[in-house]
């Protein structure tokens, strides 16, 4: 539900409240035809003792006149014809703001009505609402004698108001709005209640605070309680349903304190403990009632707790700290409230005869009530909503901020290994430089300064100086680990040095698997070995035959170049010692052995994963 | 039936490689100096009158690039083929200026014989292609099978396949041949046959569509 939702719900129960109350002003206006009946005599029998009867005046309030006792009642009033009666042709009435327990009504000896069970002390049924009875206006005779027989249960506010009679057309519209007053109005309020507190029940579904939690048990339970005053078929029988009021108000008053605490910040806790102790309390001095046969346990309670509560009311006006001035004004000003007509509805109930039959405040107070909580519980939730939006942007933000950071630190990240990379693409090229190009220019150099070496030698040292430089070229493009590729660029390049040189080139490749340990400069060691073995060959074997070989075996590649030259004499040259260097650098098995004949140079290259890195 | 003698052209800036060159051409019988340039711009008038069978240029040149005459050249006389004088042979050179239309390149270090005969050879249909091309035809191809299998399984032979993965572990033509038992002329068959398959008729429309699909054509391979 949303805020605004709350808010046009707020402003339809106010203007509905509005509209109910206002035509039920009081304005009692009585004809001279309606007679207002106050002398009885009555007759009671009390805890089955018959007292003498005796003159009263109505209203009966049986709480004052039998205090803490049950018992029946007949109650006989005599009266002369009304005006104007003799000759009515339209029905009259006998008309009672209140009437209880139970009656039965008798009109010169004819039975007009009866309600509830007349012998039955704390039957669940109880009249509480406005009676009028209609009869035909020739029951009237000279002198008339109207016979009322009651049940009355200690404490529960039994008795007969005033009694009005007339034309029914003249009392019945009294009669309507007094029904309205206490009947619709007490629904009205009991019905606000219920939507109180459901409105708190769906913000708690949303967010389980315990603000809502409590005003949603709070508001209902006062629905129950503000029911009660019209409701008179009760689920459970007097004493029961009794206690269960008590507690469910005990209840309530929990509720409220803990509201308080939201709003005004949490109590000390000796005060927590004396309105536990007080919630307690009431279940207990209630159930006790029917034990001692006494209500003074219960009525002390109801004394305590006004008392604790009026006292916390004045404790709450020196808070200083606490959520929202507005708040804590308007809820004081409702507990208050609620308090005067709690006191005022207790006081009249029990002790004044003459208010038998009013309007309880209560009722009033605690809608009044349950709309401020209605307001405190919803402006609470949109507050809440708008911290929650507000984190929730904050988050957003901060993982914005996070992933700029993140974007940031990769970008450098990868800028500084694209500088490695290229930091290590040079120290390579520098390298192959200097082992291959470099090493055969100063030779050149060399050969043309000293004067004595054949052109043919010098063009020869060049040669193999550009073969080089074509295959670091290759090289680039080769894909690491594909020794296939290696050597077909190898041939390729090679190709007419060796014919030129006037040697056959055997060449037996097969499908090599791809080289687990080849990377990048395992690739460049191995062509230059190569190369190497073959320069050695075309140089310095004067053999007719090269055989490259290259296979598949045992886990292992092996790579194999013989010549039909002249063998090898030293193998402690430079060129030999860098191909043996290499070749423990990429972890190859290199053997150089004479055949037969010429020489066999064989390397294994192994080709299992190794978890050691090789000497690069 | 006597040899054709075929017209050559000659773009090269440098003077001492440019007389190497023009002494290469000169010294074969099928073959004929028909110009020689140090300057993109006097080739490039040159070639709007007249005509020649080949053309061997270099790239870098003092008043432009030999791929802005590449170009042209290819599409306004596809009968001239171009080669490109190159020391390295790197792969992206090539791959650029056979993109440009050229079907080869000739080493600036080959030996007289062999620059003449690459001529001689390309004239003649020739199509060589070198090992690392041929690799690439290879990876392209397989990787064709894996994605699209039902379209491109039937694009080579098994026996062409074989060639091309022959070539690619370093074999050369004469020994493609004796290892399956076929001749030379087989082998190159199978080579022209790579063209016809990707269904295209003219020599630089295959030199185009090969490059396109990672096959570069016009490399010489080494002889065995």
């Amino acid at each position: 539900m949303t805020v605004e939702r709350a808010r046009q719900w707020i402003a339809m129960v106010a203007i509905a409240s509005a509209l109910l109350i206002t035509p039920f002003a009081r304005a009692e206006t009585f004809d001279d035809r309606v007679i207002t009946l106050t002398d009885a005599d009555i007759t009671a029998t009390i805890d089955g003792e018959l007292r003498p009867t005796t003159p009263i005046q109505l209203p009966l309030h049986w709480d004052v006149s039998y205090p803490e006792l049950s018992g029946t009642a007949t109650l006989k009033l005599a009266f002369k014809r009304p005006p104007n009666s003799a000759t009515a042709a339209e029905p009259y009435m006998i008309y009672m703001i209140r009437i209880a327990n139970a009656y039965a009504i008798e009109l010169n000896g004819t039975l007009l009505a009866t309600a509830g069970d007349l012998d039955d002390i704390g039957n669940r049924w109880s009249s509480k609402q406005p009676v009028g009875i209609s009869f035909p206006a020739k029951l009237l005779v000279d002198d008339n004698v109207l016979l009322i027989q009651l049940r009355g249960d200690a404490a529960r506010r039994a008795g007969v108001a005033a009694i009005s009679l007339g034309p029914t057309r003249l009392i019945e519209p009294i009669r309507a709005k007094a029904y309205a007053l206490r009947v619709v109005m007490t629904m009205a309020c009991a019905m606000l209640s219920f939507l109180v507190s459901g409105f708190c029940f769906l913000l708690w579904l949303q967010q389980k605070e315990k603000l809502y939690a409590w005003a949603c048990i709070g508001e209902a339970i006062w629905a129950i309680v503000v029911l009660d005053v019209i409701w008179e078929s009760l689920p459970l029988r007097w004493t029961a349903w009794t206690i269960t009021l008590v507690s469910l108000r005990a209840i309530w008053i929990w509720a409220l304190y803990v509201i308080i605490e939201q709003v005004f910040g949490r109590r000390p806790e000796w005060e927590r403990w004396a309105m536990k102790v007080m919630v307690w309390c009431a279940p207990i001095s209630i159930s006790l009632a029917p034990l001692v046969n006494s209500l003074v346990p219960f009525r002390t309670w109801r004394g305590l707790s006004a008392l604790l509560m009026t006292g916390l009311l004045i404790r709450l006006l020196f808070v200083k700290q606490g959520r929202g001035a507005s708040e804590r004004v308007l809820l004081w000003f409702g507990v208050a409230l609620l308090l005067i007509a709690g006191v005022h509805d207790a006081v009249a109930s029990n002790l004044f005869s003459s208010q038998y039959g009013d309007a309880v405040w209560a009722k009033y107070a605690g809608s009044i009530l349950g709309l401020t909580f209605m307001w405190i519980v919803s402006k609470r939730f949109r507050q809440a909503r708008a911290e929650t939006r507000q984190l929730h942007a904050s988050l957003e933000q901060r993982i914005e901020q996070k992933e700029l950071e993140l974007r940031d630190t990769f970008a450098r990240l990868s800028a500084a290994e694209k500088s490695r990379a290229v930091v290590a693409e040079r120290e390579r090229i520098l390298r192959d430089m200097h082992d291959g190009v470099g090493a055969n220019l100063a030779t050149a150099m060399r050969q043309l300064e000293s004067g004595t070496a054949p052109a043919s030698q010098v063009a020869e040292t060049l040669r193999e100086s550009l073969d080089h430089l074509k295959l670091s070229i290759d090289a680039m493009n080769l894909p690491v680990g594909d020794v296939n590729a290696l050597l077909a660029s190898l041939r390729y390049r090679l190709q007419p040095r060796i014919e030129s040189a006037g040697i056959a080139l055997e060449w037996q490749v097969d499908l090599l698997p791809h080289w687990q340990r080849g990377s990048d400069l395992g690739m460049r060691h191995l062509q230059f070995l190569l190369l190497e073995a073959i320069s050695n060959a075309l140089q310095h074997a004067d053999a007719s035959t090269l055989t490259l070989s290259a296979r598949f075996l045992d886990e292992r590649i092996e790579i194999e170049l013989r010549d039909n030259g002249k063998g090898i004499a030293d193998q402690s040259g430079r060129g030999l010692r860098s191909m043996r260097e290499r070749a423990s650098a990429i972890g190859a098995q290199l053997t150089i052995e004479p055949g037969t004949p010429g020489t066999r140079v064989r390397l294994g290259l192994p080709n299992i994963e190794q978890r050691a890195t090789p000497r690069e | 039936m006597p040899d054709p003698i075929w017209r050559v052209a000659l773009l090269e800036d440098d003077k001492d490689t440019r007389a190497y060159f023009e002494r290469c051409v000169q010294l074969h019988s099928q073959l004929e100096l028909a110009a020689s340039f140090d300057a993109l711009l006097p080739a490039m008038q040159w070639f709007e009158t007249n005509t020649a069978d080949v053309l061997l240029t270099d790239l870098a040149l003092p008043d432009g690039h030999g791929l802005t005459l590449i170009k042209e050249l290819a599409q306004r006389q596809p009968t001239c083929d171009i080669l490109v004088v190159s020391v390295f042979g790197d792969e992206d050179t090539v791959l650029s200026c056979v993109e440009a239309g050229a079907v080869g390149y000739i080493h600036k270090d080959s030996k007289p014989a062999d620059v003449a005969q690459i001529i001689v050879d390309v004239k003649q249909g020739a199509s060589p292609i070198s090992p690392m091309i041929a690799r690439k035809l290879l990876e392209r191809l397989r990787r064709r099978t894996t994605d699209v299998a039902p379209v491109h399984a039937t694009l080579l032979s098994p026996r062409e396949s074989e060639v091309l993965e022959l070539i690619a572990r370093g074999y050369a033509y004469a020994e493609i041949a004796r290892l399956q038992g076929v001749t030379m002329h087989t082998i190159q068959s199978h080579i022209k046959n790579l063209y016809a398959k990707l269904a295209v008729h003219s020599r630089s429309e295959a030199v185009f569509e090969a490059t396109r699909m990672g096959l570069l054509a016009s490399m010489k391979p080494g002889e065995g």
